[in-house]
């Protein structure tokens, strides 16, 4: 018996004044983890049921989209008996910081995993600045 | 349901003579979650009730009328450690979710995703064909066919209705 924080709901987006859509399915909120290492920082999102070509990153300025198509496999002849997860798909914004090196940042999928590395620039030193009395 | 017990530390008092302050409200609330547990435990003894990293994988399942297909989310599990096993009354799929570690002595700012073991059984209510089962690992998804009996298939009847 799990925590019921720890199960695995997929959330729907409720506004929808983003964009006007085409295609007529929900939108899931997937789960991330956000990861800071000393030269970058990593983003998982759990997205079961995308794969390479169905997931689409965007960077528009500071604001960082994942977006994910997740098409419909139940077959016509299937009826569904017992639904406990909605099928749809995904769609997450992140607002990124200056830090980021956007040139260098990297998508990976895997088992509908994404995964986002993006490195760190280096930012120069901490520099002390003498404070003269005068 | 149960949840997690968050006992406040019990402050600790100079006076070594002193017995520790206890919240009345609160042993209760202890004691009647002791109850629970070991009520819950009853039921299923393999299963520890206080375990926290359990995660609940959610289920959805489709009829053809001559299969059963059965798909499952498990986003990022490697499919070695998958487990199903179906017999002629219920299908157990359980397995374990690890958590990589990608960044050594890395911070998390947010940990939504759950890992851990899973188990997970579903009652079948019609006969299989366990030997035609099969089943399927793709994008995170796992899914799961199951060819109904012969028997089974005829032994479904339709049942006219009929109007005045």
């Amino acid at each position: 018996m799990a925590d019921k924080s720890k199960e695995m709901q997929k959330k729907e987006i409720e506004k929808t004044d983003l964009v006007e859509r085409t295609r007529a399915t929900k939108i899931y909120n997937p789960d991330v983890d956000i990861i800071e290492g000393k030269d970058r920082i990593v983003v998982i999102a759990d997205m079961p049921g995308v794969n390479e070509n169905s997931v689409e990153v965007t960077l528009e300025d500071n604001v960082l989209t994942i977006y994910g198509r997740v098409d419909w496999d139940v077959p016509e002849r299937m009826k569904l008996t017992h639904a406990e997860y909605g099928i749809g798909d995904y769609q997450r914004i992140f607002t990124i910081s200056g830090e980021i090196n956007r040139e260098k940042i990297q998508a990976n999928v895997k088992d509908g995993v994404l995964k986002l590395v993006m490195p760190k620039n280096n930012m120069p030193k901490m520099k002390k600045i003498a404070v003269k009395a005068g | 349901m149960t949840t997690r017990r968050i006992t406040p530390q019990v402050k600790k008092t100079r006076d070594i003579t002193r017995l520790p302050e206890v919240n009345p409200l609160l042993s209760l609330r202890n004691d009647i979650d002791r109850i629970f547990e070991t009520f819950l435990r009853g039921f299923d003894p393999g299963l520890p009730v206080m375990a926290t990293s359990m995660f609940h994988p959610d289920i959805d399942v489709a009829d053809s009328g001559k299969e059963i297909k059965v798909t499952v989310e498990l986003p990022g599990v490697d499919e070695k450690d998958i487990d199903v096993a179906v017999t002629s009354e219920s299908l157990t799929i359980r397995g374990e979710k690890k958590e990589e570690t990608i960044e050594e002595g890395g911070s998390y700012h947010r940990m939504e995703r759950v890992y851990g073991f899973f188990n997970r059984s579903i009652p079948l209510p019609i006969e299989v064909n366990v030997d035609g089962a099969r089943a399927n690992y793709k994008k995170g998804v796992l899914s799961i066919v199951i060819p109904k009996t012969e028997k089974a298939l005829k032994e479904e009847k339709k049942i006219p209705v009929k109007g005045k």
